[in-house]
C-alpha cells in the first residue's frame, strides 16, 4: 500500500511542472510531496524495526534495515534541497540568468531523479537496481549542464561518457553473475533476497570476474578512485543544490547496490578475498583525494575531492568487515549526506553573492555574510571529523575495525590521510572566512539572510543524530550490520 | 546463416575503427545493428520464444531507424562530415583492432559460444572509438557499439524476463538522446565538436 | 606426378577464352553506364592488330625490353596451367600455390623492370606506385594461402578445391577470408579503388605507366598476360573459397554441371567487380593504401578463428 501511494506521490511531482505555468506552485508541491514522503519513510522504518523485512508484489520490492538506512537519506536530503531549490530557482529567475521554461524543466528532472533512487533503495530485482542506475544517469546528464556554458557542457559530456561506460561495464558483470545462477530457477534468480539466502553457483570462477567487473564498473558511479575523474568536474560545475543531492545521496546509492552484490557473494566459500578490492579501491581514493584538495583553487572542487574522500573511508570500512567497521561506515554515510550537503548548499550562496568560484577572490566572509560563514565553519568540523558531531565516531570505529583485524598500515595511511584532509580544510577556510586585507571595508552583504533555512534544518538533524546515537539510531543502524556482517 | 550474421559484424567493426568519415561510420553502424536484430530473429525462430521476435525487432527499429535517424539530423545541423586528425591514426587502429579481436577470441578459447567471444570483439572496437576519437559524435557512436556488444553478449547467457531487457534497449535509446542533444549544444556554444577545446577544467 | 590431359584442356580453354572474359566485363560496365558499348569479341581484335603493327623501340633500352614481354607472357601462360577450371582431382598433380604466386612474382618484376627500363618519367613513377601497393598486398595474399593452409592441411589448388567442395556449412573465417581475398584481387590486378584502368592521364596511371612504352606485339602480349592473370585470380577465388558444384568424378553429368556452375560464378564475379568499377573512383595513394593494414586485420581474425575452432 505504501508503495502505491509513494507511486503517485512521485507522478504528481513528476507531471507538475510540466502542467502547471506558476513556478511557485511547483515549487510548494514539490516541497509538500517530500514532507509526506518523508512522513511514509519513517512509518517504513517504525514498521521494519520491528524485525521482520517488507516486501511486496511479489517480492519486487523489498525493505529491509539497511534499505531503510537509504531511504532516510534519500527522503530527508530530498526535502532540505526542495525547500533550498525553491528559493534558489526563485532568485535564478527574478535575475533573469534562467528562463521561467528551464525552471520547470529543472524541476522535472529533479523529481524524476529523486524517483529514480527511490526505486533503487526500494526494488529488490538486481537488474532493476541497474536501471535505476541507469535513469539517474540520464536524468543528471541535463541538470549538470543546466547552466549552459563552456565548463558545465564540458563536465556534462565527461560525466556522460565516463558513467555511461562503467554502467555498461557493470551490466556485463551482472549479466555474467545471473548466469552463474542458470542452475536454479528462473523466475527466483533475479531476486536479491532469494540469492542472499541460497547462494549455491554454478562457478565461483564467474561469480570472482562477475563481481570485480560490478566493482569497478559501478564504482566509476560511486566516485571510487582512479574512476573518479568526472566527480570533481561535475560536482563544481552542477547549480548547488544539485550538487548537495548528488554527492551526498548518488554516490552513497551506488555504493549501496556495489553493497548488496558482496553481500551475496561473502557466503559463497572461497570467495573472502573479494573484501581487499573494497580495502584497496578505497585506500587509492582517500590518497588521491587528500593530496589533491591541498592544491585547490576552487571551493567547489575542494568539496567535491572531499565527496571522493569519504566514498573511499566508507569503502574502506565496509571492506575491513568487522561489525565495528561496518557500524562506522553506515553511520558515516548518514553523517556524510547531511554534513556535505550543508556544505554545499552553504557554498551555493555564497557563490550566488559573489558570482566566483575561486578562493583567493572571497576575503573575510565572517564581516559580509555571517550567517553562512557560521554554516560554512560548523560544516567543516562536521565533515572532517571533529567531537561531539557523529563524524568523528564513525571515523574512529572505523580505525578500530582496522586495528582490530591487524591492518595497521592501513591504519597508519587512513589517518594521515585524514590529517592531510583536515590540514587543507582548515588552510581554506579559515582564509576565507577571517582573512582581511588591510585597506578594503567589508560590508554586510544583503543576500546574507536568504536561503538560511535549510542550512539550519541540516545542523539541527545532525544534533538531532548526536543526541539519538546512543538509543535509536544505534540500533537502527545495528540492525542494517547484521544483514552484513552475519 | 547465423555465420555470415556474425561475418558481416566482425567485417563492418573492423573497417569502422579505421573510417574517417561518419556517413561511412553510420553505414558501418546500421549494417552491425541490422544483422544483430537478424540474429535474435533467427534465434526466436529456432527456439520459438516470442521473446527473441520482441528484442530483435526493438533492436532493428531504434538502432537501424531511429538512432541513424538522430546522427544524420545531427551532422546537418554540424556540417561537418569527417575527422581529419584522429588520435590514433587509420594504419595503427585497424591493427589493433585485429590483435585486440586476436585475444578476445584466443583467451576465450574454451567456450564454445561464437556470440559471447563476438560481443567482447565489439567491446574492444567501441571503447577504442571513443578513446582514440576527437569529436564527439564519433564517441557516441562508440558508445553505441559497445551498447550492441552487451546485447548480443546477453543473447547468448541465460534468458531474463521480458521486461527488463526491453528496459535495457530503451535506456539505450535514452541515453542516444541525450547524446544527441548534448551534441548540439556544445557546438552552440563551442562552435565546434571538437573536444580538444575541453581544456578549461583541468587540476 | 601425374599430369591428367583433361587439366591441359581446361587451362588451355582459359588461355583462349579470357579476352571474351575481359570483353564481357568490358560489356557488362558500358550496359552499366548506359551506353551501348563495344562487342564482346572486341578485345581479340585489339590484340590482333596490336600482333600486326610495327614496333618502335627506344635505343636507351636493354635487353629487359627485347625479352620482357615474352617473359611476361610465358610465366602468365604459366600459371594457367597450375588451377582446376571445372575440374579437379585428388591426384598427385602439380599446382602448390606457392608456385603460383612466384609466377606472378615474375610477372611483376619483369613489369617493374620494363617501367625503369624505358627511361621515361612515368614509367619510373609508375613502377614505385606498383611496388608500394604490391608491398602491401604480397602478405596479404600470402597470409590467406596460411588461411587455406590450416584450414586444409594442404598446398596444391587441385587438392584444396577438392577438398572445400565437401563442405557444405561455411563457417565465420571462411566468410572473412573470402571477403579479404576478393579485395586483394582488386589490389593485385590494378582495379579500382587502387588504379583505374581506363585512364588516360598518366600522372594516374599506376600499371599503365609501366606498359607506356611498348607498342606492337610487345603491347599485345603483355595486355593479354595481364587479361590472364585477371581470370586467373578470379579462377583462384572461386576454386579455392566457394567450390560448391565442381565436378570431382571423371562423369558428363558432374562435367556439365562444374561447367554451368563454373561460367555462372565467373559472371557473377565480373558483374561485382563492374557494379565496383562504375560505382566507386580511385582514391588517393595513401588513403587506398590505408585499407591495406583493414586487410591484414581481418586476415589475422581469420586465421585466429580457424586456428582455434
Amino acid at each position: 500500500m505504501y508503495i502505491i501511494v509513494l507511486g503517485i506521490l512521485f507522478l504528481i511531482m513528476i507531471l507538475t511542472p510540466l502542467i502547471f505555468k506558476n513556478l511557485k506552485l511547483t515549487g510548494f508541491v514539490t516541497i509538500f510531496g517530500a514532507t509526506l514522503v518523508l512522513g511514509i519513510v519513517f512509518k517504513i522504518i517504525t514498521l521494519v524495526s520491528g524485525g521482520s523485512p517488507l516486501s511486496y508484489f511479489n517480492e519486487f520490492f523489498y525493505i529491509d534495515s539497511l534499505s531503510v538506512v537509504q531511504l532516510l537519506i534519500i527522503a530527508s536530503i530530498n526535502i532540505i534541497v526542495s525547500i533550498y531549490s525553491y528559493q534558489y530557482i526563485g532568485n535564478e529567475i527574478k535575475e533573469k540568468i534562467i528562463s521561467l521554461k528551464r525552471g520547470k524543466f529543472y524541476y522535472f528532472l529533479f523529481n524524476f531523479f529523486v524517483f529514480f533512487m527511490m526505486f533503487i533503495a526500494l526494488t529488490n530485482n538486481i537488474v532493476a537496481m541497474w536501471i535505476g542506475l541507469e535513469g539517474t544517469t540520464l536524468t543528471t546528464a541535463f541538470l549538470i549542464g543546466f547552466n549552459i556554458n563552456k565548463n558545465s557542457l564540458e563536465s556534462a559530456w565527461k560525466y556522460i561518457i565516463i558513467c555511461s561506460i562503467g554502467i555498461g561495464i557493470g551490466l556485463i558483470g551482472i549479466l555474467i553473475f545471473v548466469n552463474a545462477y542458470s542452475n536454479q530457477d528462473a523466475s527466483e534468480i533475479l531476486k536479491w533476497s532469494h540469492l542472499a539466502k541460497n547462494s549455491n553457483p554454478q562457478s565461483t570462477y564467474s561469480i570472482k570476474i562477475a563481481f570485480t567487473l560490478i566493482f569497478v564498473g559501478i564504482g566509476t558511479k560511486a566516485g571510487l578512485a582512479p574512476m573518479h575523474t568526472w566527480l570533481p568536474d561535475a560536482h563544481s560545475e552542477a547549480p548547488s543544490p544539485v550538487s548537495a543531492m548528488m554527492s551526498g545521496v548518488l554516490l552513497n546509492l551506488a555504493l549501496y547496490v556495489i553493497l548488496r552484490f558482496y553481500i551475496i557473494t561473502k557466503h559463497i566459500p572461497g570467495l573472502q578475498n573479494t573484501k581487499w578490492l573494497f580495502i584497496i579501491f578505497g585506500c587509492v581514493s582517500l590518497i588521491i583525494s587528500s593530496f589533491s584538495i591541498l592544491r585547490q583553487l576552487n571551493y567547489k572542487r575542494m568539496l567535491a575531492f572531499s565527496s571522493v574522500e569519504n566514498m573511499g573511508i566508507i569503502a574502506l570500512g565496509l571492506g575491513v568487515g568487522s561489525k565495528v567497521a561496518v557500524f562506522g561506515a553506515l553511520l558515516h554515510s548518514l553523517v556524510h549526506a547531511f554534513g556535505k550537503s550543508m556544505l554545499f548548499l552553504t557554498a551555493g550562496n555564497i557563490l550566488s553573492a559573489y558570482k566566483t568560484k575561486r578562493i583567493d577572490k572571497i576575503n573575510s566572509l565572517i564581516k559580509t555574510m555571517p550567517m553562512n560563514a557560521v554554516f560554512l565553519i560548523l560544516g567543516m568540523l562536521v565533515i572532517t571529523g571533529a567531537p561531539p558531531f557523529p563524524a568523528f565516531f564513525s571515523e574512529y570505529y572505523i580505525i578500530v575495525g582496522t586495528v582490530e583485524t591487524g591492518n595497521y598500515f592501513i591504519t597508519a595511511l587512513y589517518s594521515f590521510c585524514l590529517l592531510l584532509v583536515f590540514a587543507g580544510f582548515l588552510r581554506v577556510f579559515i582564509k576565507i572566512v577571517f582573512n582581511t586585507e588591510p585597506g578594503v571595508k567589508y560590508a554586510k552583504m544583503e543576500e546574507d539572510k536568504e536561503n538560511i533555512l535549510p542550512l539550519a534544518l541540516c545542523f539541527v538533524s545532525i544534533i538531532i543524530m548526536s543526541l539519538l546515537m546512543n538509543g535509536y539510531l544505534s540500533s537502527m543502524i545495528n540492525n542494517a550490520v547484521s544483514i552484513i556482517c552475519d | 546463416m547465423i555465420e555470415a550474421l556474425l561475418t558481416i559484424i566482425l567485417i563492418s567493426s573492423i573497417f569502422m575503427s579505421g573510417f574517417r568519415r561518419i556517413k561511412l561510420i553510420t553505414a558501418g553502424f546500421i549494417f552491425q545493428s541490422a544483422a544483430i536484430g537478424l540474429i535474435v530473429l533467427k534465434l526466436g525462430y529456432e527456439t520459438g520464444k516470442v521473446d527473441y521476435y520482441i528484442l530483435g525487432i526493438l533492436t532493428i527499429v531504434t538502432k537501424v531507424i531511429i538512432i541513424p535517424l538522430i546522427i544524420n539530423k545531427s551532422v546537418k545541423k554540424l556540417k561537418i562530415n569527417r575527422e581529419m586528425e584522429l588520435i590514433v591514426n587509420g594504419f595503427v587502429s585497424y591493427i589493433i583492432t585485429g590483435i585486440g579481436i586476436m585475444i578476445a577470441f584466443g583467451i576465450l578459447n574454451k567456450s564454445q559460444d561464437n556470440f559471447l567471444k563476438t560481443g567482447i570483439a565489439l567491446f574492444i572496437i567501441g571503447v577504442l572509438l571513443m578513446v582514440a576519437r576527437k569529436k564527439a559524435i564519433t564517441q557516441m557512436i562508440g558508445f553505441l557499439i559497445f551498447e550492441n556488444g552487451i546485447v548480443l553478449f546477453e543473447t547468448s547467457l541465460s534468458k531474463m524476463s521480458l521486461v527488463i531487457e526491453a528496459g535495457i534497449v530503451f535506456e539505450g535509446l535514452m541515453l542516444a538522446l541525450i547524446m544527441g542533444i548534448m551534441i548540439f549544444h556544445i557546438n552552440r556554444t563551442f562552435d565546434s565538436i571538437n573536444t580538444d577545446f575541453f581544456e578549461n577544467l583541468k587540476e | 606426378m601425374k599430369y591428367n590431359l583433361f587439366y591441359f584442356f581446361q587451362s588451355a580453354l582459359i588461355v583462349c577464352l579470357s579476352p571474351l572474359f575481359i570483353g564481357i566485363l568490358k560489356k557488362m560496365k558500358s550496359t552499366l553506364r548506359g551506353y551501348k558499348g563495344s562487342s564482346i569479341l572486341q578485345p581479340y581484335y585489339d590484340l590482333s592488330k596490336l600482333l600486326k603493327k610495327g614496333m618502335v623501340i627506344s635505343n636507351r633500352s636493354s635487353f629487359i625490353t627485347t625479352i620482357g614481354p615474352l617473359v611476361i607472357l610465358a610465366a602468365a601462360v604459366t600459371t594457367t596451367f597450375f588451377i582446376p577450371v571445372f575440374y579437379t582431382s585428388m591426384e598427385n598433380t602439380i599446382g602448390n600455390l606457392f608456385i603460383l604466386m612466384f609466377a606472378f612474382g615474375i610477372v611483376k618484376i619483369f613489369t617493374v623492370l620494363i617501367g625503369l627500363d624505358s627511361a621515361s618519367t612515368f614509367g619510373g613513377m609508375g613502377s614505385s606506385r606498383e611496388s608500394f601497393i604490391s608491398m602491401m598486398a604480397e602478405p596479404l595474399i600470402f597470409f590467406l594461402i596460411i588461411f587455406l593452409y590450416i584450414e586444409t592441411k594442404d598446398f596444391n589448388v587441385f587438392h584444396i578445391s577438392f577438398i572445400n567442395s565437401k563442405i557444405v556449412h561455411f563457417d565465420t573465417a571462411h566468410l572473412i577470408a573470402m571477403v579479404t581475398f576478393s579485395i586483394g584481387i582488386l589490389a593485385e590486378n590494378a582495379r579500382i579503388p587502387f588504379d583505374n584502368p581506363e585512364t588516360h592521364l598518366e600522372l594516374t596511371m599506376m600499371h599503365e605507366a609501366m606498359i607506356l612504352d611498348l607498342s606492337g606485339s610487345d603491347l599485345a602480349y603483355v595486355e593479354l598476360s595481364s587479361y590472364i592473370k585477371l581470370i586467373v585470380y578470379l579462377i583462384i577465388l572461386i576454386n579455392c573459397f566457394v567450390p560448391i558444384g565442381i565436378a570431382t568424378t571423371f562423369t558428363a553429368t558432374a562435367l556439365l554441371i562444374g561447367f554451368i556452375t563454373f561460367i555462372f560464378k565467373l559472371l557473377f564475379c565480373l558483374l561485382g567487380i563492374a557494379i565496383i568499377e562504375t560505382t566507386l573512383a580511385k582514391s588517393r595513394l595513401f588513403r587506398g593504401a590505408e585499407l591495406f593494414p583493414a586487410m591484414i586485420s581481418l586476415g589475422i581474425v581469420a586465421i585466429t578463428l580457424i586456428y582455434i575452432l
